[in-house]
């Protein structure tokens, strides 16, 4: 009865000892808030709140939604954090999704960070995923194996399509035509994080008379891809 | 020791050996396929989809189940039956939702495991997502992922299966999909004559073995054993057919290269598996090698193949050595009566 005693007595002690390093471990986490306010030129976006101008023809957009996946920290070009199965699917049309926590390390010095907009092509050949990667998110090609890494649809007078639609869905993880784009920003302040995404930057540069329907992996999907990753740049007004 | 200090030790017994025996009803059963040793190691990445009795067998309900489409006429097994090796026999072309003829010959369900993509033009990368393909085409299931799911989560019995399989009720574009592929992946043939052979169990008639080295020299480079499949693409010389102007891989990888290449498919079970090539133009396999015999015109293949009739016998006579009845007739894949 006495070693039976002692026995029970240990595993009480040791699942102490690791309840506690378990919370001490914890502690040491400082979560940065990432924010990312959506606009469209010098106003805040409001879906359904851009109207046009005599001399401006401004799309409506009816969705607008984009991964944005490994998130990386940096320090002088080094990297010095990067967050463990970082798929984020963010909706232009819903406030809690243009927010996140980067659960990294207490008092964490950092000048930078790094992300890509899309997903990577390891992700993209390794099967079924839940969460924000869940093919329900209507985010994945069926029949040419993919996510979407970014979408906008919805209508500009200038496009001569039915009921003046546009659609862009920009993926492709296969060369020469992946379109995953890495985005680098400085950062200044430590303990939040604000990215601006201008939606004009990519609606601007459209020529919506001409391009108006890209739904899978090409060269002009690629093209599009690096002018909205221009889009991206860190909040100074915040 | 006091007897209230033998009473706590005795309920804290007791309580841990309830908390044991709750964990080990909740764990699910492991399952480990099982293949010839000289096989190659299976391409699917098991760690990420742990096979289980209980995943298996809801993938095995979903799979014979027409809620998986929009009308609730079609299931997968529609176009992939068990008994003729997982493929249909008796159209060309797919056959979905409302009568409509799709593009392509349904391709034989046969050793998932190891291909490492789908489809004849390899459209898809991975098992788990193959299924939204039929799933969504217009001309197969015509439904969507989000939509099946709110079906499957309106049925008591489907939640039932999924907490069963995956711990909670909780159904998930994810979820269905790795149920899938964890009864497709069961689908492993592997009991042929041939692999009799291969073990030293049974030996090949003269004709059997006569075939064998015709088709060691003229047929294995692509349709390599032992899976019968060297899993990659090519252009066989068939005639592009310009009522459906499909140029397979080509409209995947947009090179000029891959014009009319589609996937070396697996001989296993091919006798049952009629009709042939991805438009299933072929009804016999006679057909098939009188295309590659009389018919060649495909400069990426090695040289044209001279076979008297008496060879052309023979090369049938091994490859009707690759039909596996105990795959074909398997209860474990047949409709999953309750």
């Amino acid at each position: 009865m006495k070693k039976l005693n002692n026995i029970l007595i240990f595993l009480f002690i040791s699942c102490t000892v690791l309840a506690q390093t378990r919370s001490l471990c914890q502690d040491e986490k400082e979560p940065i808030k990432l924010s990312f306010r959506i606009t469209f030129g010098s106003d805040t976006y409001k879906s359904d709140q851009l109207t046009s101008s005599k001399e401006i023809k401004v799309p409506h957009i009816e969705t607008c939604q984009f991964y944005l996946s490994n998130f990386i920290l940096m320090k002088r070009g080094t990297e010095v954090w990067r967050e463990e199965n970082s798929h984020h699917l963010l909706n232009v049309n819903d406030n809690k999704s243009l927010s996140m926590s980067l659960n990294c390390p207490r008092r964490m010095k950092f000048d930078g960070i790094q992300f890509l907009l899309g997903i990577d092509s390891l992700t993209s050949v390794s099967g079924a995923y839940g969460g924000d990667l869940d093919p329900t998110n209507g985010m994945y090609w069926a029949w040419n194996s993919g996510y979407i890494n970014f979408k906008l649809e919805g209508s500009h007078d200038d496009c001569p399509t039915r009921n003046n639609q546009f659609h862009f869905h920009l993926g492709g993880y296969l060369p020469p035509y992946s379109a995953a784009q890495r985005i680098t920003l400085d950062v200044k302040k430590s303990k939040s994080i604000d990215v601006l995404v201008d939606l004009s930057t990519f609606t601007n540069d459209l020529d919506w008379s001409r391009v108006h329907s890209v739904m899978s992996p090409s060269q002009e999907a690629q093209r599009l891809s690096t002018i909205a990753a221009s889009m991206f740049s860190i909040d100074v007004k915040k | 020791m006091s007897k209230s200090k033998e009473i706590i030790i005795a309920g804290s017994l007791v309580l841990l050996l309830i908390v044991f025996a709750s964990l080990s009803i909740l764990k699910n059963e492991p399952v480990t396929l099982s293949y010839p040793s000289y096989w190659p190691e299976p391409t699917y990445d098991f760690s990420n989809n742990n096979l289980t009795s209980e995943g298996i067998y809801l993938g095995r309900r979903l799979f014979y189940d027409p809620i998986l489409s929009k009308d609730s006429s079609t299931s997968c097994s529609s176009c992939h039956l068990s008994y003729t090796a997982f493929t249909h026999i008796d159209h060309a072309l797919s056959h979905g939702i409302q009568d409509r003829i799709g593009t392509r010959n349904s391709v034989a369900l046969i050793n998932l495991a190891w291909n490492k993509s789908f489809m004849w033009d390899g459209a898809v990368n991975h098992l788990d997502m193959q299924a939204l393909a039929p799933i969504s085409h217009p001309s197969e299931m015509g439904e969507s992922i989000q939509n099946v799911v709110k079906k499957l989560h309106e049925t008591n019995h489907y939640r039932q299966l999924f907490k069963q399989a995956f711990g909670d009720s909780k159904i998930t574009g994810e979820r269905i999909l790795k149920a899938l592929s964890q009864f497709e992946l069961t689908l492993i043939s592997k009991n042929s004559k041939y692999d009799s052979v291969m073990a030293n169990q049974k030996q090949f008639t003269t004709q059997e073995s006569n075939g064998y080295l015709l088709f060691q020299n003229h047929c294995a480079d692509c349709h390599t054993e032992p899976l019968f499949t060297n899993d990659n693409f090519k252009n066989n010389g068939l005639q592009l057919d310009s009522t459906l102007n499909d140029f397979g891989r080509m409209l995947i990888t947009s090179n000029p290269k891959d014009s009319l290449k589609f996937k070396v498919p697996t001989l296993r079970n091919i006798e049952f598996s009629a009709p042939y090539m991805h438009d299933g133009r072929f009804k016999r396999l006679s057909q098939v090698i009188n295309h590659y015999v009389d018919s060649f015109n495909a400069p990426n293949l090695s040289g044209q193949i001279v076979l008297s009739d008496t060879a052309k016998a023979d090369l049938i006579a091994f490859l009707l050595t690759l039909s596996d009845k105990q795959f074909l007739f398997n209860s474990e894949f047949a409709y999953p009566r309750e």
